[in-house]
């Protein structure tokens, strides 16, 4: 078995209302997998039940190759979308205290969370109540907080969300070093951008039901080449199949018909004899196949 | 099992270490013996300001000269006697004594008595007489000397000694009861006491685990703690944490009272020596505690289910209006501790710890019944943290959403 997390097939209603629904998804060990989805789409809820902190109405979940027992979820780091800590708890007591939770010794929690501190910058308010840090310091000490027992799976809620450049540059090395000790990483956000920098594969849900599932180069092959970027000095008249052309950054775009090949568009430029400096087939953007998918869910309604 | 204890022992170590180290709850606890040593502060100075004119309870130096008076002074309170007027006035002078009185030989012609004391202020020339005390005691030896032969010595020892009061408290059958009136007294103040205690525990302690609960839920640190302990230990482990915070600032107070109080009442004659029944103390703490869990777990289940911290502090009064409600039928209790009211009151388990310290307090209930009573208590406070436990688990994955009753309901066939 060689899954990090298995959810399979699984719904939860509150009310009448199913908010996950027949949900499916699975993450290798040791990738770093992105759960996608607008507001409100059942991310956290998922989450949530593979966490086994609420239980699905139907489906099976398997947490580090079993069912979510005590024993694995010690293994795992969580860092919920609402950032909560004890408001007038000394930083350094509150990490203790999570890592106490995750079963480590006082001492090794105390040693761990000093490391933690000084990794993410703020060892220097160790002593400091929570109530006196700014919001985005708060979220670096529950994202240490989620670290510190060297968990096996990381999952994150909205791990970059309210948080400035620098800090989320510095989550992302946390992270990358964390997938290279062998950990695996789940984190749920509708930033992609971050997404196509950190993760392999990808889960897209909307209103609790999935969209897409899979590997993120494969999902972008799979919708088909939609545009090509060439560099040039000029561009020769009326390519034909062309249904938009942008000048962006000294290169045009062309945004493709149903049934052109990349290679006309080139064909056009050689034929005209003008000299192409550089050719680029571009695959569509996370951000597009996101607008599309979830637009087109909700038309079909 | 040995998992769940180990999980309570963490939650408990925390929440307790986070609900004593708030400044309210070291404010809460230093409160009762900051105000007994203000008040002793403030009794020593005022007793000092008035007493400072005034002769202190010193020995008073009596120095016998005449032949007429054979009764040692010594066996007289508050007088010490001293062979010759140099040795009156050595004791005067190292302070041994406040002031001597010198009988002198002719006494018993002239009826004079020498007051030596010490000279000392701008005012002290203007005091022509000594004090009421002072002279009294050296006019009642006096009295009793010049009669001692005539009196017999055992009459003489009774006059000397006065008269010491025992109360007898008669029955309604015109017997003298059992117990002396004041341990009857001691009894009800110990159980009054305690539910007021009762009653502050609850409204500090059980009132702010709902608020912790209902916090942790709204800022979602419940989720961190769930992927790490289980819902009981969670509970468990909040509810004797600040129970233990709770009997920390109730011993504190009840120990303060117990060294401070004395002093500040020793002006009032054995006060010491108010007697109290331990057995009863035992009972009293028991009904205490158990009257605590009930209303703690209903107190954490209020917070799983509500939505804000608000809501938890107005759903409070689900846990005090039952002991309100004791305090309101109090004289119905007081009047027939053995009444219909007294015994169904005691078998309710949100009522039943203070009427049950109200009935023990007045002697109106039997061990068997006293026992019956606790069970019933015990029973439903674990019953109720067993529901709580799973309503709790229910109630979490609810956010800006209210359990419903049928909701709960589910949560605990689910559970089933």
């Amino acid at each position: 078995m060689n899954m990090a997390l298995e959810i399979k097939d699984v719904t939860k209603v509150y009310g009448s209302r199913a908010v996950v629904n027949h949900v499916s998804l699975a993450v290798e060990r040791g990738e770093t997998f992105g759960l996608l989805g607008p507001n409100g789409s059942g991310k956290t809820t998922t989450i949530r039940m593979a966490l086994d902190i609420i239980r699905p109405e139907s489906g099976n979940v398997s947490l580090l190759g079993g069912i979510p027992t005590r024993e694995a979820l010690t293994r795992v780091g969580y860092l919920p979308e609402e950032r909560g800590l004890y408001q007038k708890s000394k930083v350094m007591d509150i990490l203790t205290y999570l890592g106490r939770l995750k079963r480590m010794d006082a001492a090794t929690a105390r040693a761990r969370a000093k490391e933690m501190l000084q990794r993410v910058g703020l060892y220097d308010h160790r002593n400091k109540k929570v109530q006196a840090l700014s919001r985005g310091m708060t979220q670096l000490v529950q994202f240490a907080g989620a670290l510190l027992h060297k968990p096996d799976l990381i999952i994150l809620d909205e791990p970059f969300a309210g948080m400035d450049p620098l800090n989320v540059q510095l989550m992302k090395e946390i992270l990358r070093e964390q997938q290279e000790r062998g950990a695996t990483v789940v984190f749920s956000t509708h930033q992609m951008p971050d997404v196509e920098e950190l993760c392999e594969r990808v889960l897209l849900i909307n209103d609790g039901q999935s969209l897409l599932h899979g590997r993120l180069d494969e999902l972008k092959r799979a919708r088909g080449t939609h545009s090509v970027r060439v560099t040039a000095e000029r561009q020769p008249e009326g390519i034909p199949g062309v249904v938009d052309t942008k000048f962006r950054n000294g290169s045009f775009e062309y945004l493709l018909g149903e049934g052109i090949k990349p290679d006309d568009v080139l064909r056009s430029f050689l034929n005209a004899g003008i000299p192409v400096e550089r050719y680029e087939v571009v695959l569509p953007s996370l951000n597009q196949i996101f607008i599309e998918e979830v637009s087109r869910a909700r038309n079909a309604k | 099992m040995l998992e769940t204890l180990n999980e309570m022992r963490l939650i408990f170590a925390e929440e307790l270490r986070r609900f004593t180290h708030g400044k309210g709850y070291i404010l809460l606890t230093l409160a009762v013996p900051t105000i007994l040593l203000v008040v002793m502060g403030v009794i020593f100075v005022v007793r000092g300001i008035s007493t400072s004119g005034e002769e202190e309870p010193k020995p008073i130096g009596i120095v016998v000269l005449s032949n007429d008076l054979a009764f040692a002074p010594d066996d007289l309170p508050r007088l010490v006697a001293f062979s010759t007027r140099r040795e009156g006035i050595d004791a005067l002078a190292k302070e041994t004594v406040k002031e001597v009185f010198v009988i002198p030989e002719d006494y018993m012609k002239t009826g004079r008595v020498e007051w030596l004391h010490v000279a000392g202020g701008a005012f002290s020339g203007f005091d022509p007489d000594p004090s009421d005390a002072s002279a009294a005691a050296v006019r009642a030896y006096l009295r009793t000397a010049l009669v001692v032969e005539e009196v017999a010595q055992g009459r003489l020892a009774r006059a000397v000694a006065g008269a010491t009061f025992e109360s007898v408290r008669i029955g309604e059958d015109g017997l003298p009861a059992q117990e002396d009136a004041d341990t009857g007294v001691a009894t009800f103040i110990v159980s009054a006491v305690s539910i007021l205690l009762l009653i502050f525990s609850i409204m500090i302690g059980a009132a702010s685990l709902g608020e912790a609960v209902a916090e942790e839920k709204e800022n979602r640190m419940i989720d961190v703690l769930l992927t790490s302990v289980k819902p009981l230990s969670l509970m468990a482990g909040k509810v004797l944490a600040i129970g233990t915070a709770v009997l920390i600032t109730i011993a504190v107070w009840v120990g303060s009272v117990v060294v401070i109080a004395p002093r500040i009442v020793s002006v009032i004659p054995n006060a010491a020596e108010f007697p109290i029944n331990l057995g009863l103390l035992v009972w009293v703490l028991a009904f205490f505690l158990a009257g605590y869990f009930v209303s703690a777990v209903i107190m954490v289940g209020v917070g799983a289910v509500v939505t804000k911290v608000q809501e938890a502090n107005q759903l409070a009064f689900l846990v005090i209006i039952p002991l309100l409600a004791s305090i309101y039928v109090l004289p119905l209790i007081l009047s027939n501790p053995d009444g219909g009211l007294a015994r169904v009151l005691s078998f309710i388990p949100f009522t039943a710890p203070s009427a049950m310290m109200i009935r023990l307090a007045v002697d109106g209930a039997s061990t068997l019944e006293s026992l019956a009573s606790l069970a019933v208590i015990v029973l439903t406070g674990m019953a109720l943290l067993w529901a709580c436990a799973r309503v709790f688990r229910a109630g979490l994955l609810m956010y800006g959403q209210r359990m419903s009753l049928r909701r709960m309901m589910r949560a605990l066939r689910e559970a089933g």
